[in-house]
């Protein structure tokens, strides 16, 4: 071989290909070094990387389910579906809104709307989609729409499940009502957060988790309603509702030992699950959140207290067929017509029966403005029950307004005394009357009426069950302190998820004797009283019919408007079920209590007697 | 006692250093997180690992051959390189993308491809070391040699090869004997080429060259190149450079390595995994070991004995830098995404192979300087 010269060429060439290489090494240095060196441009690539890989996730904390005293479920979670669109992906806008709206049931032209004018990758168009219809929508195959699931509350029953009661949860926190609103902080579950990281394909990557917050599910609660008594009630209401179009009315079934909250059928109701569709104040529980001067229903509770408390003889008779003056103003029986006794006067348990407001007006004045404040207070009025529902009503407490303005006590003119007698004048929630009539039930024992079953008891919620006695000589409310006084306190408590309840659970009130004794004239009301037609299929029941006028806002009575209202108890003698039926202002069907309240009392008792299993006992037929 | 061919420890080290480099590179990017934590060792990794014990066996093989021995004709060289680019087109296998451009033998698959490379650096070297009067002709017949290559590999279809086929002839002819204006003439024929080519190519290979310039197509309309079309794969590995810093985000920790957002990191786009995982620091320093071995091949250049043995380090060198060039360029938005291996370093079985041979041929030109200094 022969070997050539390094010539001069070969020089220039290498030396010229070395340059092209610097040149080209420097420049991609450079670049590097402006890529990588520069700390603003190097943090940007970064945060760019980080945000491109580092991914949150928020898996929903389910809410806690609403339970029926059996199980059954009254609240729940149901998944549902949220639909998503992507503009930037999405083909034919018109075909798919069009599918879409297929679906929903919603004008393509708004979805198509909603979808042009959004500038960002995903605008939802739908919400709340039952999962059958996501699974379909899922199943088109649609570019650029996507489903995306979670739980959302749901209410079974819709307006028949005490929807008043039971309330309401909407995915805003703000949206609470009923037992949702007091027990949202066991009931809600803690989303969680996890910070991880994802690959290309958005996929988790396993072991990335960055920090993690696992989700927490909300607790369960149970209540002390009764799934089949609701919906009974709540039938009974309707009809009611349909004969005689009042303007509010409720239904109350308590349990008068434990003061459970059996069943609580209100009117207006709602349904939850259509809740934006509602009107608003539907929502409402008229139960505890509405007051109305309950009429002659307190004129057992009111004589029984006396009696108890020895400040009335039951033999006194008084005279009840003369017009009484009061103040210069007669005083008349609910119906003019119906005049009870002659000259020589009835007892008490006539005047009971019969619900003569001459007498017991005559019954209230021979005790005194004091005595009677002190025997309403004692049946648990002018005062919050402390059930677990917010928005509740202490009632007003007769003379409410001139006392509101005073400091000390305020002598009631006589005819006021006399109207308490028989339950004008003052205001009370029909959950406090069912309550009262609890008193009554169970021998003589105050109640903390409750909606909460005593086994699932947490933390957070009041436990007694001990008879607490009162000194001797000593009258409740004095025994709260001044600063409880029912006029100290404001009228409507917003918030009373931090109640505590006035009374303990279990307060002796009356005296077992007494409590026959009442019991006794009840059973005579409905056997042969204004109650008769309360008078039920298989059992001895006790009530008391009330015919209420109703306050206008201008101080005096609206003409031609009453409640009607029966509250009583059955079985008689062994009392299972406290029942209270308060309908107000019955437009049709007439509107005495007996007419119109009585018939609902007796639909609820025997329904829930069938029910209930309960057989019909010697004693009842004793009673009788 | 006979000694062995004199050996350049330049050559061999700086080669054997960057396909050292390049295993680290892989093991990353085929790297799977484990649980409990522990090695991993990806089917990609290890083949990597047998391709270069094979390509150093036969780079001690090859470099004790005399390759500075110009043979009598240029078709030893061109008929082995054209069969297997035939044979590629008639039993090769099609991947997923639709390209054609291996035979599988079995455990094995070999990219003829490659190989070609070599076989039309030498052919080139042959022509244009011819005697001053043959050169001329030996031009023509350069292209027309390129151009039969160059069709076989574009219809694997197979662009960023045949781009090399093109800088090799561009590179050894500029320094050969050919008048410069033929040569004006040839580049002034492959752009008007590239006019009715442009119809030919499909969406994707477009878009690949478009996305340089900051558009793309989509749907047939020419476009803004968004970020989740076309420009997807420059975008992440620009990132991933970006983030590395100046000493990168650590081996193994490179976030947009293992999460799949670069686009086959163990391939084209390693050199973003470099970028990403060692920084400033690690790209210079590969950058540094490129930049050495060209100016060792130059330095031979001057050294070797004959024209023959000039170009062939000539044209090793325009096939090295341009491979680096592009590899490097595309991660960095500094060249079109063509789909060129980084050399000595990128997965792949005949690009290494093919790179080891290219160091034993020059291995064998240097002992050839050496033995004709030695015996005088």
């Amino acid at each position: 071989m022969k070997r050539i010269k390094n010539d001069h060429g070969a020089w220039i060439r290498t030396t010229l290909i070395y340059s092209a290489f610097l040149l080209w090494a420097a420049i991609l240095a450079a670049h590097l070094f402006f890529l990588q060196f520069d700390a603003t441009i190097s943090e940007h690539y970064k945060d760019s990387v980080a945000k491109r890989w580092e991914s949150y996730e928020y898996p929903q904390g389910k809410r806690g389910t609403i339970m029926f005293r059996d199980g059954s479920v009254a609240a729940c979670n149901r998944k549902v579906a949220l639909l998503l669109v992507d503009p930037t992906l999405v083909g034919d806008l018109e075909a798919v809104a069009q599918t879409i709206a297929g679906y929903v049931g919603a004008d393509p032209a708004v979805i198509a709307e909603k979808v042009r004018n959004h500038t960002g990758r995903g605008v939802e168009v739908a919400r709340s989609i039952p999962l059958t219809t996501a699974l379909a929508l899922d199943h088109e195959n649609m570019r650029g729409v996507f489903t995306r699931y979670y739980y959302e509350r749901y209410y079974p029953h819709g307006s028949f499940g005490a929807a008043t009661t039971i309330g309401y949860a909407g995915p805003e926190p703000v949206h609470r009502t009923g037992l949702e609103y007091t027990w949202d902080g066991s009931l809600s579950g803690q989303n969680g957060e996890i910070h991880y990281r994802k690959d290309a394909n958005r996929k988790r990557l396993p072991g990335s988790e960055i920090s993690a917050n696992e989700k927490q599910d909300g607790q369960d609660l149970v209540t002390t309603l009764d799934q089949a008594i609701q919906l009974v009630c709540e039938d009974e209401l309707r009809q009611a509702v349909t004969g005689h179009s009042p303007e509010w009315g409720c239904i109350l079934v308590l349990e008068p030992d434990s003061g459970e909250v059996i069943a609580n059928a209100t009117f207006p109701s709602y349904d939850p699950n259509e809740y934006a569709r509602g009107n608003i104040g539907d929502e409402f529980n008229v139960s505890v959140h509405r007051i109305i001067e309950p009429g002659s229903t307190v004129k057992p509770l009111l004589a029984a207290y006396a009696i108890d408390q020895g400040w009335l003889n039951p033999e006194r008779r008084f005279v009840c067929n003369r017009a009484l003056t009061i103040d210069g103003k007669p005083l008349r029986e609910a119906n003019p017509n119906h005049i009870v006794g002659d000259g020589a006067g009835v007892p008490v348990s006539e005047i009971i029966i019969h619900s003569s407001n001459i007498g017991m007006a005559q019954v209230a004045l021979s005790l005194g403005q004091s005595r009677v404040l002190d025997a309403y207070s004692s049946m648990g009025f002018f005062q919050r029950t402390g059930i677990e529902l917010p928005c509740e009503c202490a009632g007003l407490q007769p003379y409410y307004y001139a006392q509101r303005n005073s400091d000390k006590p305020v002598s009631w003119p006589r005819r006021v005394v006399a109207n308490a007698g028989f339950g004008q004048g003052l205001s009370v929630t029909p959950l406090q009357m069912a309550r009262a009539y609890c008193i009554i039930a169970n021998g003589g024992f105050l109640v903390q009426p409750t909606l909460i079953m005593p086994v699932e008891q947490s933390a957070d919620q009041p436990v007694a069950d001990e008879e607490l006695k009162l000194p001797e000589g000593e009258i409740l409310l004095a025994g709260l302190g001044a600063d409880t006084a029912p006029w100290v306190e404001e009228q409507i408590i917003i918030n009373s998820r931090n109640m505590q309840p006035a009374f303990d659970n279990r307060v002796r009130v009356l005296s077992e004797e007494t409590c026959q004794l009442v019991t006794k004239w009840l059973v005579q009301v409905v056997e042969q009283g204004t109650g008769k037609s309360a008078r039920l299929e298989r059992y001895a029941a006790a009530g008391k019919t009330g015919t209420g006028q109703i306050a206008s806002e201008d101080g005096g009575y609206r003409k031609g408007a009453y409640s009607a209202s029966f509250a009583g108890f059955f079985p008689a003698e062994s009392p299972r079920y406290v029942v209270y039926v308060m309908l107000v202002h019955p437009r049709d069907g007439g509107y005495y209590g007996g007419e119109v309240a009585a018939p609902v009392f007796k639909g609820v008792c025997d329904r829930i007697s069938y029910l209930d299993h309960l057989l019909p006992g010697e004693a009842t037929d004793e009673a009788r | 006692m006979r000694r062995g061919p004199s050996f350049d420890w330049w050559l061999f080290l700086l080669g054997l250093t960057l396909s050292i480099s390049g295993l680290v590179y892989i093991y990353s990017a085929t790297w799977v997180a484990q649980d409990p934590p522990g090695p991993y060792y990806d089917k990609l990794f290890q083949y990597q690992v047998l391709s270069l014990i094979a390509a150093l066996g036969v780079f001690f093989i090859a470099r004790r051959i005399n390759w500075g021995l110009k043979p009598d004709t240029w078709l030893w060289f061109y008929v082995p390189v054209m069969i297997l680019l035939v044979l590629v087109l008639t039993i090769g296998y099609t991947s997923g993308s639709g390209s054609t451009r291996w035979i599988d033998l079995g455990p094995i698959n070999i990219q003829p491809s490659e190989f070609a490379k070599l076989g039309l650096t030498m052919i080139l070297a042959w022509l244009y070391s011819a005697e001053a009067a043959r050169i001329r002709k030996n031009f023509w017949l350069g292209l027309a040699i390129m151009i039969s290559m160059l069709a076989l590999v574009v219809i694997q279809p197979d662009l960023g090869t045949s781009m090399v086929f093109i800088v090799i002839f561009l590179v050894m002819s500029l320094f050969a004997a050919v008048p410069r204006r033929w040569l004006l003439l040839v580049m002034l024929g492959f752009v008007l080429l590239s006019v009715p080519a442009w119809f030919v190519l499909r969406d994707y290979q477009k878009n690949r060259l478009l996305v340089f310039l900051g558009y793309e197509i989509q749907d047939g309309q020419l476009q803004k190149a968004s970020m989740q079309g076309a420009a997807y794969q420059i975008v992440q590995s620009e990132n991933a450079v970006g983030s590395g810093g100046l000493v990168g985000q650590g081996f193994l920790r490179g976030t947009q390595t293992h999460s799949g957002f670069i686009p086959v990191a163990h391939s084209d786009f390693i050199f973003a995994v470099v970028g990403e995982e060692f920084g400033f620091i690690g790209c210079i320093w590969l950058l540094l070991l490129y930049f050495l071995l060209l100016a060792r091949i130059l330095a031979l250049s001057r050294d070797a004995l004959s024209l023959y043995e000039r170009y062939i380090c000539y044209g090793t060198s325009a096939v090295l830098f341009f491979h680096v060039f592009i590899a490097v360029g595309i991660t960095i938005r500094l060249a079109p995404i063509t789909g060129l291996p980084l050399p000595f370093v990128s997965h792949g079985g005949s690009a290494l192979m093919t790179m080891w041979l290219y160091l034993a041929i020059l291995q064998s030109i240097h002992a050839n300087s050496r033995r004709d200094f030695r015996y005088g």
